[in-house]
């Protein structure tokens, strides 16, 4: 039970309490009790309001939460609604057939969101090309249907029906009870139906699952490089909504017992944009709640003020996009939270309940000889040590410049690589080539005697390949406890298990205090460590580190140093770009030189130092 | 026969990449510069087939009713950058939305204003044939005035300064200030021009539709679609590519099925395109001379 109320509460914290909690359980009293003073039209009118719930919840899911935008959510209730028409039409109006309809419906939506998930998000595209897109195939899908009428446009025994739409279409039934329009059954399906969803998508949304929805929002690429199937998720999340707005389209038709192309046209496109914009993409609760009202004002404007309801609607949406781009709604929320939190302060709900000193294994702060057994997977370091990263041959040539030429390397386990050159050299490349976010025009990259080079780069992740970026990439909005939270799981390791390592990596470098706090707090040498922290959150094999010390003062690169040589004591095997030779000279077993793609030379430091040729690529006289 | 079929095959080919190409000419440029989508665009044509249709039978010659459909979607484009686009130069999605609003009011305040239709414009009658076929010499002259405006706008961004200070924005806008580009100002000047551009669409169409306040929708889906193919990265390359790309597939199969499925097919095309290509045509071509610079390899966010 606990688990479930901690999966319910909300990110913000304006709807975590207990009274909002017994708000809501009046409003459901309320909602149960209410048919029996009501008239019919007055539920269908309620009806009519909430059936809208579930296309700008997933809306507020896919928008607020992963921070894909789609205009074309009407697509999808459209596509729904007449795939029901259509299936209920040719085979009758028996119980049987409208459950059929109802799921030939979910099918056709989640199959056309799936097709072009796939092709908006594997192929990664700009995010201004989701909207855009989705909105042509709502204008596309209204344009066809519009010039459907006559005999010759029908789906076996279903017309089309041009801008008339089809008539006559049977509500859902389950067994004896029809859920037809202003019924008492509509009314509770279709209400309780949207306050179920509610919870499932906050359910959904407060799970770790939501976490990771988050963390691709805010950075995609360092979600990708924590092992996640990004381009996967993104569909999936996209499919969630698809099939949210087809719910509301079915609702729409047993509701009404009609569907015609205007419930795809632009007019219609912007409602779901425009409940979700005035209620804050980011509050579910609150895009429900201006769901409600703002259907309720709009019909309220469509009897009393005719064609100036979409005027109003247009002007709504401008004046809340210029000054409470966060939505009304929430930011009035906040604004209550705020007055209530000066007068009673609340204690802070933090995901991980436990402070960490009481956590069992865990060293105390500032205590890192306590723990040399550091737990990266990878054995301690053996007298004959295997080679753990061979790439063999590789080339990649961007336009006519050769960025990496035919370059091989072995990188043995436990070994600390530093990887030197000038500007241009080819190292960053050959990072991207190792991790997958380039592929490799020729050669080979072997790692621990497996083939890698055709794995998409969370696979990579997945084998023990992990890497920190240059600029400092972490969750700035999210706690240190979930910015490591989002790291990629092994199989058969639970959450708890890991707790205890993702924390160690915290305590060794000194950050475990601000566990709770935000990221974006840390100062700029605690925000690199933070981020080599998420890298060992993944439990890699190899860990490549581009420029650790970027920015740092003297002593903490010094302390950087230190840090990764007592990793790779540990039996992890580092590869590091690095300009700082300070750094490097603390560090180094092993450097190797890159020049114009190529490996120029290889050997210890001071050998390197030595090297004449080494000092002209430096100082430019080649 | 077959010379006649192929003229057929042609003119229909030249008809279908005008209309691509002047429904996406402004947003393209408007995308390139400032890295938003307007969606207000198709109320900009709207505004000039209006404009068109006023001034026309107000007495206004034809070639002088263009040029004040240009300057009024213009000065309404200007507008619209001065004071809505302009604050989201940090919220390119929200720049979006808030377009969006606008196209609701502009749409329905037409409707609200000036009833649910405006008086059509004739369609001059230069019609001609060849073989079995005859043709509209008005939709030739739009395919003629569509490539007249793509060559125009490559003087403007090769060979005028303030063409190229826009280049220069586009590609590093804070270098461009650090040399002097007033940055602000070329937004808003590239804004005026795309939106006139819209305009200028408008009224070329004018003879050729009925005008509703929701004729906009009928150029928008296209128009997106060809932006998206095209990529913003050189509007110039970006709609001329795309068009014809797009209308060389939607070509055969209007011919063959259908209006539907031709847009259909160009929907699916620019699915497929963007699945080789994420950032458009000309985003491919820039990336395959210049990925080499580590200035320019920007990576997605």
């Amino acid at each position: 039970m606990s688990f479930f109320l901690l999966l319910l509460k909300h990110r913000g914290k304006w709807d975590v309490s207990k009274t909002m909690w017994l708000v809501f359980v009046l409003i459901l009293t309320a909602i149960l009790i209410y048919p029996a003073f009501a008239s019919c039209f007055i539920l269908s009118n309620i009806v009519f309001f909430f059936l809208f719930v579930p296309i700008t919840l997933g809306l507020c899911l896919l928008w607020g939460y992963c921070g894909i935008l789609s205009f074309g959510q009407v697509a999808f209730f459209g596509i729904a609604g007449y795939v029901y028409a259509i299936v209920t039409i040719n085979f009758g109006n028996a119980s049987l057939v409208t459950v059929l309809g109802l799921l030939s419906g979910l099918v056709a939506t989640g199959l056309v969101a799936a097709l072009f998930g796939y092709f908006f998000f594997y192929s990664q595209v700009s995010n201004w090309i989701v909207p855009i897109l989705t909105l042509a195939l709502t204008l596309i899908l209204e344009l066809f249907l519009g010039q459907t009428a006559g005999y010759e446009w029908r789906v076996g025994r279903a017309l089309l029906g041009g801008f008339n739409g089809i008539n006559d279409i049977v509500s859902l039934k389950l067994g004896s009870i029809e859920f037809s329009s202003g019924t008492k059954s509509l009314y509770y399906l279709v209400v309780f139906g949207s306050i179920l969803l509610f919870l499932l998508i906050r359910m959904l949304g407060n799970s770790r699952w939501g976490d990771i929805i988050i963390a691709i929002r805010e950075d995609i690429e360092r979600t990708r490089m924590l092992g996640h199937n990004v381009n996967l998720i993104q569909v999936v999340v996209f499919v969630i909504s698809a099939l949210l707005a087809g719910l509301s389209g079915m609702m729409y038709v047993w509701w009404g017992n009609f569907i015609d192309p205007s419930s795809m046209g632009l007019i219609s496109a912007v409602m779901p944009v425009l409940y979700t914009v005035v209620g804050g993409k980011e509050s579910l609760l609150a895009v429900m709640i201006s769901t409600i009202t703002l259907g309720y004002i709009g019909d309220f404007l469509a009897v009393y003020g005719g064609q100036y309801a979409f005027l109003v609607n247009g002007v709504i949406l401008l004046t809340v996009m210029m000054f409470y781009p966060r939505g009304i709604l929430l930011t009035i929320g906040e604004q209550f939270t705020r007055f209530f939190a000066r007068r009673t302060p609340t204690t802070r709900i933090h995901r991980i309940s436990a402070p960490l000193e009481t956590q069992p294994g865990i060293p105390a702060p500032s205590d890192v000889s306590a723990r040399e057994d550091i737990p990266v997977s990878g054995a301690a370091i053996k007298e004959v040590r295997p080679v753990m990263l061979e790439v063999i041959n590789v080339s990649k040539t961007f336009g006519g410049i050769k960025a990496v030429m035919d370059l091989s390397l072995a990188v043995q386990e436990g070994e600390l690589r530093c990887l030197i050159g000038p500007n241009g050299a080819g190292k960053s490349t050959l990072f991207n080539l190792i991790t997958g976010r380039y592929s490799s025009d020729a050669g080979s990259i072997v790692f621990q005697g497996n083939e890698i080079s055709h794995l998409p780069p969370y696979q990579r992740v997945r084998r023990g390949i992990s890497m920190k970026f240059q600029t400092t990439r972490i969750y700035e909005t999210l706690t240190l406890a979930q910015n490591l939270d989002i790291a990629y799981r092994h199989n058969g390791s639970s959450g708890e298990e890991n707790l205890d390592d993702r924390y160690w990596a915290l305590s060794m470098f000194g950050i475990e205090a601000s566990v709770d706090e935000l990221a974006g707090s840390l100062m700029h040498a605690q925000k690199q460590w933070l981020e080599i922290c998420l890298a060992l959150a993944t439990r890699p094999r190899l860990l490549l580190l581009d420029e650790p010390s970027v920015g740092m003062t003297p002593e903490e690169t010094w302390q950087t140093a230190e840090l990764v040589k007592k990793l790779t004591k540990s039996g992890l095997t580092i590869l590091v770009v690095e300009h700082d030779m300070e750094f490097i000279r603390h560090v180094a077993d092993l450097v190797t030189v890159l020049h114009q793609g190529r490996v120029f030379a290889e050997g210890s430091l001071s050998w390197i130092e030595a090297n004449e040729e080494v000092r002209k690529i430096y100082l430019g006289e080649q | 026969m077959i010379i006649d079929l192929a003229g057929n095959l042609f003119y229909q080919f030249a008809d279908n990449m005008a209309f691509l190409l002047l429904s996406a000419l402004g947003l393209i440029i408007i995308l390139g510069v400032l890295d938003i989508i307007n969606l207000a665009h198709g109320e900009l044509i709207m505004i000039g087939a209006y404009v068109t249709s006023m001034s026309y039978y107000a007495g206004v010659p034809l070639w002088l009713c263009f040029l004040l459909s240009i300057a009024t979607a213009g000065l309404f484009g200007l507008f619209l950058e001065r004071f809505v686009v302009r604050r989201f130069s940090q919220n390119r999605i929200g720049a979006m939305v808030a377009t969006w609003g606008i196209s609701l009011i502009v749409t329905q305040g037409t409707l609200i204003v000036l009833g649910p239709w405006m008086r059509p414009i004739p369609l001059p009658s230069w019609q001609f044939s060849i073989g079995i076929y005859s043709y509209s010499g008005y939709r030739l002259l739009l395919f003629v005035i569509a490539l007249f405006l793509v060559f125009g706008l490559w003087l403007y961004f090769y060979k005028i300064r303030a063409g190229i200070f826009t280049r220069a924005t586009m590609q590093d806008g804070e270098m461009a200030e650090a040399i002097g580009i007033n940055t602000v100002h070329i937004g808003t000047l590239a804004f005026a021009i795309g939106a006139g551009l819209a305009g200028l669409t408008g009224s070329l169409y004018a003879p050729t539709m009925s005008l509703v306040p929701l004729m906009g929708t009928t150029f928008i889906a296209m128009a997106f679609i060809v932006v998206v193919v095209g990529g913003g990265e050189n509007p110039i390359v970006g709609a001329l590519a795309s068009s014809a790309i797009l209308a060389a597939i939607a070509t055969p199969l209007t011919a063959l099925f259908g209006t539907f499925v031709g847009r259909v097919g160009i929907l699916i095309a620019a699915l497929l395109i963007i699945r080789v290509m994420p950032k458009g045509i000309s985003g491919f071509i820039r990336d395959f001379r210049s990925r080499h610079s580590h200035a320019t390899q920007r990576l997605q966010l």
